[in-house]
């Protein structure tokens, strides 16, 4: 007992209601801490009861509450000749200025904001307690009319309460503001970091393409080399050995140019404008058919179908996807591959469909998967990174993308924009 | 085309044994002066260095720069190349394993009058440097001398 302080807060009483177990005892605990005895009261109707038997020092009250709420409880304490001395503090999220005129109409005397700031929530009692004094000797009972929101509210709280509620309404709010500030800061220190990291992915997939590709470059052209100038030299499992160094190479080269692209896929700025899906698709499979004039491929597309999206990017997707239908028809006589668009649930779902080797669905969900294939390469080449760079498209255009297939009986490529 | 020459910047000896294959192959008997850094460039564009007191009348015909080369790097040297009056019209091809949208652009900004990505394929490399050799060497006409 040597600072007033410590006097004060020796059997002090608080209650609190609260509804929430929870909060009540995280509450408790934090006053507890500071030498309070504390009461618990699960509604205002508990509460009120609780006061009556026993006079705290101050009462904390949540607002929302079954039974009684705060409001009406803080009213019937300050209507009550005995009990309105008690300061109440009323807990609030403070989202509604309707939260500080309820406030001063049913007699409160602070507010604190949820979830608590311990050190101010402390400081707050505080200064009640030592006010408490102060407060007694006022008894002024002026009211106030006041309109807000097209609700009249009748204030007949002191002045001292009307000032203590108000400054701390305002405190709280700049305690909001600096969270706020706080936040922003870290925010602008996130997005600092991120653009360093995409600088460096960016360098990184810069020394992919050049530092990779000139040991490549060195492997595919000596090999040749060697089958060129010393294939007298080679019996006949040798030159396979070296053709075989040869197509590594270049299969290699293939996969370094598809993640080069992957990433640009992903790095690169988007522009958003109306693509007209149907044409990207006719020169697309026109380009496939001048590739192999030999096939029977019938391309059925769709006419007028118009996205709202980035072109390039659109494009990659799309070549990928017939692309990938011309592919896995190269097995069958005659194919078929159609481009269309279906409303399903009043959203547009694009597809892209094929009569060609299909495949399981149990391996559905690995198909978007960077270098998951389905089928061996010497059955249909490939470096298993075509639907993941659609799909990254996709989600980029916060769409979504599936697959539906069966083995031998072709495949249906879905996606949304 | 005889007598005319080409100036093959590359810092990999790979690169450049490749290099001088493929022109071999395709019969292009010019003389080919390697540089192996940007440095060595400079100095043999400008008769300085190790190359002080060359014949200054002997200029390539064509320059291959690759761009990421020790020292100075290729867009360093295309920049040193064209800000001189003795070599501001030279025809400058980059030659490069990149083909990154940045190094393109630059490419073109500091104004190289081509570029072209080395492709992995040999084959491809091979027919790649043939067409080079072919057009700038002889369908090319190059800046008039002795401005």
């Amino acid at each position: 007992m040597t600072s007033p302080k410590r006097i004060r807060r020796d059997g002090e009483n608080i209650l609190i209601a609260e509804d929430s177990p929870t909060q009540a005892e995280e509450l408790k605990l934090i006053l507890e801490g500071r030498g309070y005895h504390v009461t618990v009261a699960a509604n205002g109707k508990q509460a009120l009861a609780a006061v009556h038997k026993r006079k705290p020092a101050v009462i904390i009250s949540d607002i929302v509450m079954p039974e009684m709420d705060g409001y009406k409880f803080c009213k019937e304490v300050k209507s009550d000749g005995e009990l309105k001395d008690i300061p109440v503090i009323l807990v609030t999220t403070l989202s509604d200025p309707g939260d500080i005129v309820r406030g001063l109409e049913c007699g409160a005397d602070n507010f604190i904001r949820k979830p608590y700031d311990e050190k101010y929530l402390l400081s707050r009692i505080d200064y009640i307690l030592m006010n408490r004094e102060l407060r007694k000797s006022e008894k002024v009972e002026l009211g106030v009319v006041i309109n807000l929101m097209g609700q009249r509210h009748f204030i007949t709280s002191d002045r001292q309460q009307i000032l203590d509620l108000l400054i701390s309404t305002y405190e709280q709010a700049v305690h909001m503001n600096e969270e706020l500030q706080t936040r922003q800061k870290e925010l602008a220190e996130r997005t600092a970091q991120l653009e360093a990291a995409n600088k460096e992915l960016e360098s990184f997939s810069y020394s992919v393409s050049h530092d990779l590709r000139a040991p490549l470059r060195s492997i595919n052209g000596f090999s040749q080399a060697l089958l060129a100038d010393y294939a007298d030299r080679l019996d006949a499992q040798g030159k396979d050995h070296l053709h075989r160094v040869h197509a590594a190479s270049q299969r290699m080269a293939a996969l370094i140019d598809d993640l080069l692209n992957l990433s640009r896929v992903t790095r690169g700025e988007m522009h958003l404008e109306s693509v007209d899906l149907s044409a990207l698709a006719r020169t697309i499979a026109a380009e496939l058919r001048k590739s192999q004039p030999a096939r029977q491929v019938e391309c059925v597309i769709a006419a007028g179908i118009v996205a709202n999206g980035d072109a390039g990017l659109l494009r990659i997707a799309l070549e990928n996807l017939i692309g990938n239908a011309w592919k896995f028809t190269s097995k069958s006589p005659r194919a078929r591959i159609e481009f269309g668009v279906t409303q399903r649930e009043g959203e547009s779902v694009y597809f892209v469909r094929d009569d060609g080797a299909g495949f399981d669905m149990a391996y559905a969900g690995k198909l978007f998967g960077a270098f998951q294939r389905l089928h061996a390469a010497t059955e249909f080449p490939g470096t298993g990174i075509g639907l993941a760079t659609v799909q990254r498209i996709i989600h980029r255009h916060a769409g979504r993308v599936w697959a539906e297939g069966a083995v031998e009986h072709g495949a249906a490529f879905f996606f949304t924009l | 085309m005889a007598g005319k020459l080409i100036l093959l910047v590359e810092d990999n000896s790979d690169d450049e044994a490749l290099t001088l294959r493929a022109l071999r192959q395709h019969n292009i008997k010019n003389e080919v002066v390697v540089a192996r850094d940007g440095a060595e460039t400079l100095d043999y564009l400008f008769g300085a260095g190790a190359h002080a007191g060359r014949d200054m009348r002997v200029m390539p015909e064509v320059v291959l720069l690759d761009l990421k080369l020790p020292k100075l790097d290729g867009i360093e040297v295309l920049k040193r190349i064209r800000a001189d009056r003795r070599t501001e019209l030279l025809p400058v091809v980059i030659l490069t394993s990149s083909k990154e949208d940045q190094d393109i652009i630059n490419g073109y900004k500091f104004g190289a009058n081509s570029y072209v990505q080395k492709p992995v394929d040999f084959t491809q490399f091979t027919e790649a440097v043939r067409q080079l050799g072919l057009y700038w060497l002889i369908w090319n006409e190059p800046p008039p001398r002795g401005r």
